[in-house]
């Protein structure tokens, strides 16, 4: 039991140094940190538009009403900033010029370096997104049911597809050891879960084939399932079975990233570094 | 003018030259840009499949405003973009000087030095695209609308160019500029869909404060016989202001630069 406590106690140690790294950085540059946020706001602005048009024409299509839209999409904003993962880049660059070498003599697997980052990088953007969430809200008045339960089903759904986009990302990244164009495959992939996992629509509105085949797909679990689930368009019965199988991406994800960065490590070492 | 002319054609055989020698990066940037456009036709099919119009917009008209989205895009990415990039660059290095003190007219030296003819292939996609929505458009396709797609399309591009040159010339007085281009990203994608559907504060900001909505609908307005001579004239003289006005606020940026070395 000891020695299992005392590595998580070097774990936390880690994590509290990384983290308050990550934190100075982001307040260096944080004009440029703000910047980048406003790219989870302009998809879910511009889809809000062209569904609200449509709807004010065509009326409730698949129980989305102006109300239920505007919800999708205001709630849409929250999930993409929390489910942001963008280390594909980074690793890549850690790669190229060789710098993965200084991470790795460090006494922590350098994965954690991204974990600390992308959650200051979440936190500290909430200075100023809870203000314009709250203004979005304020203006679009969305239909959303309130519950406590909801909130929590919501939180919990939410954690759970940061975590699956950072394990997707994660896997993507691994790439990089084989190929420098890791990033032009990860946005492939990513464009596609775009597509059919309720970025552009919410899944209800895609053709019927395409919506049985998103509804597998980890991009919907990453968007699409804690997005409904804060809506209120999915039951909270219905909640436990979707965490399930997000757990299950996630794990599985998890086996594909520890099988690609034993491979890529050896190919790393291989190549003289 | 002939000087102009031949010292573009000279800039673009020497990008030429420089971007043939990546090939494997061409054929990656085309194979790129046709997916992230068959992407936008499967986005289109999935919004027409339940309803005929978006705020008056048939899906043949929303596929020719795509096609000059992409026509801007492409140009952007190959001509404004890099050259504008390296600006910043040189006046954090100090070797802007070298730009200024040659014998022409130095916003036509940084403007157009370099083009990323890669980039360029996403335009030419694009026109395809404009012109396989206008083939579908039954009733258009007169001579008066092709030209007003045309014209508009071209003083769009000058618009664009303006607002990029004035935003560029902010750096001889705040360095770090190239953050304020992810803006410009950001909103651009809001001229992936016709003005129309977008609230008032949203389609003033990007007609009138960053104009990157005008660029695509304009054009595809034209093509669809929906804009008139008075909406082109004034179109021509908003371009032309903000052309005359972006090259003196460079003007006035260059007179303020003290340089590298003074």
């Amino acid at each position: 039991m000891k020695p299992v406590f005392e590595a998580l106690q070097g774990l936390w140690r880690s994590y509290k140094a990384l983290f308050h790294l990550s934190w100075s950085e982001m307040l260096q540059y944080r004009a440029s940190v703000f910047l980048w946020t406003l790219w989870s706001l302009a998809g879910p602005m511009i889809h809000l538009s062209v569904w609200s048009s449509i709807v004010a024409v065509e009326g409730a299509l698949a129980g989305y009403d102006r109300g239920g839209i505007v919800a999708y999409f205001v709630v849409q904003s929250v999930v993409y900033h929390f489910t942001s993962a963008w280390q594909v880049w980074e690793f890549s660059y850690l790669i190229r010029n060789g710098t993965l070498s200084v991470r790795l003599l460090k006494p922590f697997d350098p994965s954690h370096h991204f974990v600390a980052n992308n959650v200051a990088f979440k936190l500290i953007n909430l200075v100023w997104l809870v203000p314009i969430w709250t203004g979005m809200y304020l203006y679009f008045r969305p239909e959303i049911p309130w519950s406590w339960e909801r909130v929590l089903a919501f939180a919990l759904a939410l954690t759970w597809a940061s975590v699956l986009m950072f394990m997707w990302t994660h896997c993507w990244s691994m790439l990089a050891f084989w190929t420098v164009r890791a990033s032009a495959f990860f946005e492939f992939a990513d464009a596609l879960g775009y597509l059919v996992g309720g970025g552009i629509a919410p899944v209800a509105l895609l053709p019927p084939a395409l919506q049985w085949i998103a509804r597998f797909l980890p991009h919907y679990f990453i968007a699409g399932f804690p997005i409904e689930v804060g809506i209120g368009a999915i039951d909270l019965a219905a909640v436990p079975s979707g965490m399930i199988v997000s757990s299950a991406w996630i794990a599985a994800l998890f086996v594909v990233y520890r099988k690609l960065w034993r491979l890529g490590l050896k190919r790393f070492g291989a190549v003289g570094a | 003018m002939r000087e102009h002319l031949r010292l573009l054609g000279v800039f673009f055989k020497i990008s030429f030259q420089d971007d043939a020698a990546y090939r494997g990066e061409f054929w990656m940037r085309v194979l790129a840009t046709l997916y992230s456009l068959a992407g936008a036709v499967v986005g289109l099919w999935i919004l027409f499949s339940h309803t005929d119009r978006i705020a008056g917009w048939s899906m043949d008209e929303v596929l020719v405003l795509i096609g000059a989205f992409h026509i801007v895009s492409g140009v952007i990415r190959a001509v404004f973009a890099p050259n504008f990039q390296r600006i910043v660059d040189e006046v954090r290095d100090g070797t802007l000087d070298f730009v200024l003190t040659k014998p022409v007219s130095s916003q036509f030296l940084v403007s157009f030095r370099r083009i990323f003819v890669t980039a360029a292939t996403e335009s030419l996609m694009g026109l395809a695209l404009a012109l396989y929505g206008v083939g579908r458009l039954s009733a258009a396709a007169g001579a008066y609308t092709a030209f007003a797609f045309m014209f508009a399309l071209v003083l769009g591009l000058v618009v664009i160019y303006s607002f990029w040159l004035a935003l560029i010339t902010l750096v001889f007085w705040f360095v770090r500029i190239e953050n304020v281009t992810q803006i410009f990203w950001a909103l651009f994608e809001a001229g992936r869909y016709p003005l129309d559907i977008y609230p008032g504060w949203l389609r003033i900001l990007v007609t009138y404060i960053v104009p990157v909505g005008v660029v695509t609908t304009l054009p595809a307005q034209g093509i669809a016989g929906r804009l008139g001579a008075g909406s082109l004239a004034a179109f021509t003289l908003a371009a032309g202001i903000s052309l005359l006005a972006s090259s003196r606020f460079w003007r006035f940026g260059v007179a303020h630069y003290t340089s590298a070395s003074s």
